[in-house]
């Protein structure tokens, strides 16, 4: 399935400045993965490949965790993903 | 021995890994000082820094008392990183009484303090009583001084830090100069302490508690004393893990390019406070962030001791109505508090006006949050051009803005009104406009975010018992303090667990007074630094439950201070529901109250009096500090 994904801006210096991307999977663990791909400096996932705590992703809106990254994904589907970040 | 006020060398205390054990004391009525000695337990109970001062601040300071009384103390101390190589290590922290809240106050600086005073052979220093003319207080190896600082009076924290070097021969990089300005002598109640160009210790009216002692400066020069390291390899490996983890977090966005990359990431998700919460929608964002200004103006790298990241720099403006102006590059809070939230486009003026206010000697976000709101009153005609002294105080107006910020500073006209605070000039005005102004019921100041995003950075504004945060949403190892993944912003059970479980990872890092943008509250990793520097062999709970001690012992100075549970709620304006941006349909304040009973149950303290519990109280060791005196 295609669906499209959008960065926040704290990441677009790792995705050529991009802010949107198409990606293609059956599930969003799939979808996030193939985002990587296109992107390699993109570091979502650490060394057990488990989500950065540092970012929030959201499909469809809603927060999902490191256990639904196993949700189907379909077309007109979106990702989200943002930083958890402070100013100071 | 003291004479004439100074000290001499011959008070010396043993060597130790990453401490001295020596106290420097500063009796301004008297204008004595003397040393004393801060044995090992002591250390290992309250670590340093902000824990240090906290002991400090219970023992010789009544909570009954106010914060203008001489009584009040000013506590000054580093961790022991300070002065070791631990990549923002050597920060500083100041502990007192405060004066927004008049309640335990615990703000922190970068810069250089913290490894000076080390290297001069002392762990921290304490300042009691009030001088009858004005002081500076000049540390260095023989020892300490107090030195007159009458000629300093009417100096901005800039000209007071330049003024000092010159006249004791320091050239930059060799001393320490941290400050209050105009705002501080003139006891404005959101006065800070400001040093080494442009780090600042703002919260809670540190600089006005400063300004009551008659005290201008505190100067320190780079000693020659080397801070002795239990384990030195293994302590640079540490470091060179602090740093690769630094460089890597979250894209390494504050390693490489500091805060202000945070502007155009939180417009995007409705963070960015912008015209006193009216809108959340700022389309100039990507004008203020470092991607464009960095290669526009011209910046060079100005790291604190011993960090290597490229965040904070010096700045000068190339272009616009204040093309030529140089100062410090502001941090996010800056460039928010003068860009956004006062509606106000041309990141020149807000370097400036970011720039000014940290020269006055005020807290931005506190003095943004006053000139957001008599803006939005200006435009409601609620305030006039004749009751604001002839100023035209319209959106984004940076030249009225700057003159207003100066009449609050000297305390002239409605700048009188407004050098209480905003709480404080909303009340006072009444009607609709108290509606308008951001604060907490406590006196808190806010951050300069739109927490109508952030709920548990608003209830940790509204509950924090430092008057700074207390904890940070994100915290290296969320497990580790049992944090629920993934973060869920608008959940109240979540919130509430978040804020309550997460209580004592940042106190940790401001015992250690360790820079978050480089420690990351990583409380396993700066517990191995903090065993290699000193041999203590603590363990990761030993040393969380140092950081949730903290958190008690200042709720519960607070308590006794007189603060009670019914003050820590936002303003109506702060808790209202966004009118735009991507979170206009959420509302934290139904949910308010189940919050906050949540967090107090999790905390183990009684929701009525805000006092920890008995069990609380046992849990942490905490049985002195609730026995009457």
């Amino acid at each position: 399935m295609d669906i499209k994904v959008h960065i926040s801006p704290l990441l677009s210096h790792q995705t050529n400045n991009q802010r949107v991307a198409e990606v293609s999977g059956n599930t969003v663990g799939d979808c996030l993965k193939h985002l990587v791909e296109q992107f390699p400096k993109l570091k979502l996932f650490d060394k057990n490949s488990e989500l950065q705590p540092y970012l929030l992703i959201s499909f469809n809106k809603e927060v999902i965790s490191q256990k639904e990254l196993d949700k189907p994904v379909k077309d007109g589907d979106e990702l989200s993903i943002m930083l958890v970040d402070i100013g100071g | 021995m003291s004479t004439n006020g100074m000290i001499n060398e011959d008070v010396m205390s043993k060597t130790k890994y990453g401490v001295w054990g020596k106290l420097l004391c500063v009796d301004m009525t008297q204008g004595k000082l003397w040393d004393e000695e801060i044995d090992e337990l002591t250390f290992r109970q309250y670590i340093g820094g902000t824990g240090l001062g906290m002991k400090y601040l219970f023992e010789k300071v009544s909570p009954k008392l106010d914060w203008s009384d001489a009584r009040n103390i000013l506590f000054v101390a580093p961790g022991p990183f300070g002065g070791t190589k631990v990549a923002g290590g050597s920060s500083i922290s100041f502990v007192t009484k405060g004066a927004m809240t008049n309640g335990a106050t615990s703000s922190q600086a970068n810069g250089f303090f913290g490894a000076y005073l080390k290297f001069c052979g002392y762990d921290a220093i304490l300042v009691q009583g009030a001088s009858s003319d004005w002081k500076y207080l000049y540390i260095h190896d023989g020892g300490a001084e107090l030195k007159d600082a009458s000629h300093l009076l009417g100096k901005d924290t800039w000209q007071t830090e330049d003024t000092i070097k010159e006249e004791l021969g320091y050239k930059e990089r060799t001393m320490s100069v941290f400050s209050i300005g105009p705002a501080g002598e003139n006891l404005v109640r959101f006065a800070g302490i400001l040093g080494d160009k442009g780090h600042s210790a703002s919260h809670n009216g540190l600089g006005a508690v400063m300004g009551s002692k008659k005290l201008k400066a505190f100067a320190v020069a780079r000693g020659k004393k080397k801070v002795g390291v239990f384990d030195q390899p293994r302590l640079s490996e540490i470091r060179n893990q602090i740093v690769q983890t630094a460089k890597e977090w979250a894209g390494g966005n504050i390693y490489y390019w500091g805060t202000s990359r945070m502007i155009s990431g939180f417009e995007r998700e409705g963070l960015l406070s912008v015209k006193n919460y009216l809108t959340d929608i700022f389309p100039e964002h990507e004008l203020f962030v470092g991607d464009r200004i960095r290669p526009l103006f011209e910046v060079t790298n100005y790291p604190c001791y011993a960090c290597a990241a490229h965040h904070y720099g010096l700045m000068r403006v190339t272009e616009g109505p204040y093309a030529g102006y140089f100062g410090k590059e502001p941090e996010y809070e800056q460039w928010a508090s003068w860009g956004p939230q006062i509606y106000q486009k041309d990141p020149g003026a807000a370097l400036m006006l970011a720039n000014e206010v940290d020269r006055l000697g005020m807290d931005t976000n506190e003095a943004s949050w006053i000139v957001g709101w008599v803006m939005e009153c200006y435009e409601k005609g609620v305030l006039t051009k004749d009751a604001l002294d002839g100023l035209e105080m319209t959106w984004g107006n940076a030249e009225a803005t700057l003159a207003l910020l100066k009449n609050i500073a000297y305390r002239r006209g409605y700048g009188k009104t407004l050098a209480e605070g905003v709480k404080h000039a909303a009340e006072q005005i009444g009607g609709e406009a108290a509606n308008w102004a951001i604060f907490t019921g406590k006196r808190n100041t806010p951050r300069n975010h739109d927490h109508r995003t952030r709920w548990v950075e608003m209830i940790d504004s509204c509950v924090s018992d430092g008057s700074t945060l207390e904890t940070v949403l994100v915290i290296k190892d969320m497990k580790l303090w049992n944090v629920p993944q993934p973060p869920r912003p608008f959940d109240p059970d979540w919130v509430a667990t978040a804020e309550a479980n997460s209580k004592g990872s940042l106190q940790v890092s401001d015992c250690l007074v360790h820079c978050w943008f480089q420690g990351l509250s990583d409380t396993e990793t700066q517990t191995k630094a903090l065993n290699a520097i000193t041999g203590w062999n603590m363990s990761v709970e030993e040393v969380k439950k140092v950081g949730r001690r903290i958190v008690n012992i200042m709720r519960i100075y607070n308590i006794k201070a007189g603060l009670t549970p019914d003050m820590e709620k936002p303003s109506s304006r702060y808790c209202s529901q966004p009118v735009d941006g991507p979170n206009k349909d959420k509302t934290i304040a139904p949910h308010l109250e189940y919050i906050l009973d949540k967090y107090y149950e999790l905390m183990g303290w009684d929701r009525k009096t805000g006092m920890p519990l008995l069990k609380t109280i046992k849990e942490l060791g905490l049985e002195d500090f609730v026995r009457p005196k």
